[in-house]
């Protein structure tokens, strides 16, 4: 189980609420296989360079993408890190239950043994 | 908020028990039984206090090398004897916490063999500062993800 200070709270808030624009999701699959200039990314999507530099500083502040220059151009490229946290809050979410289903099989054969 | 509304579904689980439904049904609701099977991997049972009536609490404390370092806590929902159990959980006090969630579970029985399908999911908190569309797109992935991973 992982304590406040290697999973946080905020910083999860901040990535899901990031992924709640399906343009931000276009551009994150994107991004996720190829690295990718802005100005490429805002004529792929149609949009005006400040309106898809947005989404980018979003995407940026949630960690999901970072951004590197190169030249006279920006890159995008998908951050695989970001994801693990969220990740592992959902593993032991499950692994709670499991673990404990497991212990509850053993514990009702013996239960029944016992009778 | 309504315990009633569903939100997106977090885990979904289903298991058969070779054994009859009533006594796996009681076992969730007495704190002797409860504490001798429910636990996060890795974390002793310390003491649990259950109130197995519709809003009545419970609490589990459990331990690390005799230290208590967990709380799981809830309230009880539904209780339709060994048919359906449904009650809120959130861990306390230093855990990660991204939202209350209501479990439920249904109980089947099928000849000796008992049956659970378990279904978690988040309710509380999230919905309210008006993030669920992330949430909850976010939830559906990472449920599919494990899916996968956990197979």
């Amino acid at each position: 189980m992982k304590t406040k200070e290697e999973i946080s709270s905020a910083e999860l808030d901040r990535l899901f609420s990031s992924l709640g624009d399906s343009t931000r999701r276009q551009i994150l699959t994107k991004v996720r296989s190829n690295p990718c200039n802005v100005l490429r990314l805002a004529a792929e999507f149609n949009m005006s360079l400040p309106a898809v530099s947005k989404h980018i500083k979003i995407l940026s502040e949630a960690g999901l993408i970072t951004k590197k220059k190169e030249g006279r151009f920006i890159y995008c490229s998908y951050n695989h890190n970001t994801m693990k946290p969220a990740m592992d809050w959902i593993s032991q979410l499950h692994n709670l239950w499991n673990k404990s289903f497991d212990r509850l099989a053993n514990y009702m054969k013996d239960k029944s043994k016992k009778k | 908020m309504d315990t009633t509304e569903t939100g997106k579904t977090l885990i979904h689980l289903e298991r058969d028990f070779p054994c009859p439904v009533e006594p796996l049904f009681e076992s969730f609701l007495s704190a002797e039984e409860f504490r001798n099977w429910f636990s996060p991997p890795g974390f002793e049972a310390g003491s649990f206090m259950l109130d197995p009536v519709v809003g009545g609490k419970y609490r589990c404390d459990f331990l690390k090398q005799g230290k208590h370092v967990l709380t799981i806590k809830g309230i009880y929902k539904e209780i339709e004897r060994y048919k359906k159990l449904v009650f809120t959980l959130e861990y306390d006090p230093d855990v990660s916490e991204i939202g209350e969630c209501k479990v439920t579970i249904s109980f089947s029985s099928k000849g000796n063999t008992a049956s659970i399908v378990l279904n978690q999911e988040i309710f509380k908190s999230i919905e309210a500062e008006g993030r669920t569309k992330g949430w909850n797109y976010m939830f559906s992935r990472l449920e599919d993800n494990l899916i996968k991973k956990l197979k």
